[in-house]
């Protein structure tokens, strides 16, 4: 079990990862998603040891990674963002090294990295030298290394990256087969990755977690609406009358279609749990309209991803132009001249308005 | 530490860098015995052995260099730095590593005293004391070289940075020679020694108040010193920064005196710089 809790990193005056708390649950895929830059590579290293937090702690089984860091790392397996390899070592050398490394019993070494090789397909490669092993190889090693002893906690930093689309579904069985008894923990920004794989995602964004659920609740909790596309053969305004009598629609646009004569593109949105599909081929039907094609957008994990993302990148960016504006008031105010007097109570105003503004945001993610 | 230990020592004779100290010391050694004992005909293996400080200068900066940047700069510290062992331990098997490749020379050298000895009498010990003397001195220059080495990422900055050091710890007696020993100006130099401590907190700490405050404290304490006895001050800069410079110890085992001072000296430079190596490391976790 990993408890995360208040951690902050700050670097000079950039604030990496703001007040992030967790706690994960062994036996379950965790994927952590998020734009680059989030701080995902970030609040991994630390909770690896590899970097310490300037404020919060991360206790591992029960462990402190400060406090007692080699009872806590012992529990850990981690593939860094750059897997961490020495060019000038072969295969199993390296992996031996990575097992006297993670103090496995010595007469265990040999079978644990016979094991790790053969669940990542390293047995051709074994003999050769790192150095000499393609992008997707390396990946492998690093992977192996991170598994080697099959520590109960795997933290894998972004594992497909440089992969063929072969082998990246090879490691996503990996990982699922892996699941088994241990806590894997997985970041990525790719969304089909985490959504194929993960029992739980943790959206960071901005430094910020955003959201921590399974994929489904995270559906369900943050899309209100969803899209849905016709092709009808019929004019305009024979279509509009139809769409009229149908409840529940919004929004909904109806334009020609180049591609087919005497047909129109019909677009609207309407509430997730309505489905509105039979009601629509009864009434087209009844208008002797006939539906070319239906096509129904369920909301995704892309629609959330972005919406939390880009509302987090908004108030970060609101919140510059606050800190902004306050310097510039504190400045006005050390050398208060009269010309300068009038100018502040704008801004001043300005800021008011802001506020509300902020607090209409607040209220409206309360109610979502 | 073993595994650590057991891989850097590899590494080195996976690549040039090994094989290159170990054959240049090898051959110099082999030289300076033949110039010294066999041609000139000196009974004493040391002094072959004094004469080869200027080849560690050049040989510790590369076996030094790559130690820790080479780690930071292909993050493979991420490794060591993850696995359940401590940075000491890390830190201690990069060491050992360092100081075993060049025990391969110093090891070879060992025949020279026998070899000796079939041309005439001399005292052994003196020499294998000599011998391990010079091991010393390079598990200094080794130690120091560790840690420019963990200061930066790049393995020429650290190597020509060493070797700065060491150039300027060789030469420092003819350096001192020329300091004057009149108190006030000797009061004046120790001020400079204290701002350059100032600005070395300062770039290591990044916190102006603390290296400002060290600074201004050692000055006050400078002067009140010099006021109270001035007498203090004459020939002090020269006596302190002579005891830095430790490399011209060997000189006396060379004549075949065991300097025990000496001895400490250069131990205790080790424990110093292999700590601050550590507390290096650790560092950039935090920053």
């Amino acid at each position: 079990m990993i408890e995360v809790k208040n951690l902050t990193k700050v670097y000079g005056s950039h604030v990496a990862v703001d007040d992030i708390s967790f706690t994960l649950e062994p036996g379950n895929i965790y994927g952590f998603l998020g734009p680059n830059g989030a701080g995902k590579s970030t609040t991994m290293n630390i909770m690896t040891g590899y970097i310490a937090a300037t404020s919060g702690e991360v206790i591992i089984n029960g462990h402190n990674i400060l406090d007692e860091p080699e009872e806590a790392k012992a529990c850990i397996g981690y593939l860094p963002e750059l897997p961490p390899l020495y060019m000038e070592m072969t295969v199993e050398e390296y992996l031996r090294f990575a097992a006297k490394l993670k103090k496995i019993p010595k007469s265990k070494q040999k079978d644990a990295v016979e094991e790790v090789i053969q669940l990542t397909k390293l047995e051709e490669y074994r003999r050769r030298l790192i150095a000499n092993l393609s992008k997707g190889y390396k990946q492998r090693v690093g992977l192996a290394q991170a598994v080697l002893g099959m520590p109960e906690i795997i933290i894998l930093d972004e594992p497909t990256v440089g992969l063929d689309p072969r082998q990246i579904i090879e490691i996503r069985d990996m990982i699922k087969t892996l699941s088994k008894g241990h806590t894997v923990i997985l970041s990525s920004h790719i969304l089909q990755e985490i959504s194929a794989v993960c029992d739980h995602i943790l959206i960071i964004a901005r430094g910020h977690l955003v959201a921590s659920d399974t994929p489904e609740n995270l559906i369900k909790q943050y899309t209100q609406e969803k899209q849905m596309k016709l092709l009808v053969r019929g004019s305009i305004p024979e279509v509009k009358s139809v769409l009229n009598r149908i409840e529940g629609i919004l929004e909904p646009s109806v334009t020609v279609n180049f591609l087919e004569e005497g047909a129109v593109d019909v677009q609207f949105k309407l509430d997730v749990q309505t489905d509105v599909r039979e009601t629509l081929f009864h009434a087209f039907a009844e208008d002797g309209l006939p539906i070319l094609s239906m096509i129904n957008y369920e909301p995704t994990l892309e629609d959330i991803f972005m919406e939390l993302t880009s509302l987090e990148e908004q108030r970060a960016i609101e919140q510059e132009e606050e800190a902004v504006r306050q310097r510039m008031l504190k400045k006005q105010w050390k050398s208060p001249s009269k010309e300068q007097k009038q100018e502040e109570a704008r801004p001043s105003k300005e800021h008011r308005a802001d506020m509300t503004e902020e607090k209409k945001e607040d209220g409206e993610e309360e109610q979502a | 530490m073993i595994a650590v230990f057991q891989r850097e020592f590899k590494s080195y004779f996976s690549n040039m860098i090994g094989y290159v100290v170990v054959a240049a010391l090898t051959f110099f050694l082999g030289y300076a015995y033949c110039a010294y004992n066999v041609g000139a005909g000196y009974p004493y293996f040391g002094i072959s052995l004094s004469a080869m400080v200027v080849y560690l200068l050049i040989l510790t900066p590369l076996l030094t260099m790559k130690s820790l940047s080479e780690e930071k700069k292909t993050k493979t510290d991420q490794l060591l730095l993850t696995a359940p062992v401590s940075v000491t331990q890390v830190v201690l098997g990069k060491y050992l590593a360092m100081m075993a490749v060049l025990g391969i020379p110093m090891l070879i050298s060992c025949i020279y005293p026998l070899l000796l000895l079939q041309q005439t009498y001399h005292s052994l010990l003196i020499d294998y004391c000599c011998i391990l003397a010079y091991f010393l001195l390079g598990g200094v220059y080794i130690a120091i070289g560790m840690f420019v080495s963990s200061l930066t990422e790049s393995q020429i900055i650290s190597a020509v940075l060493s070797f700065a050091i060491f150039y300027l710890m060789s030469i420092m007696q003819s350096l001192t020679s020329h300091i004057p020993e009149a108190s006030q100006a000797n009061a004046i130099g120790f001020c400079v020694l204290a701002l350059v401590i100032g600005l070395l907190i300062y770039h290591v700490t990044k916190n102006f108040y603390a290296a400002a405050m060290c600074f201004l404290w050692m000055v006050i304490a400078i002067w009140v010193i010099y006021f109270i006895d001035n007498t203090l001050f004459v020939g002090a800069l020269a006596k302190v920064l002579n005891a830095i410079s430790f490399s011209n110890g060997i000189s006396y085992f060379a004549n075949g005196i065991f300097n025990v001072t000496d001895m400490v000296m250069n131990l205790s430079m080790i424990i110093i710089f292999v700590f601050l190596t550590v507390q290096s490391v650790q560092k950039r976790r935090w920053n």
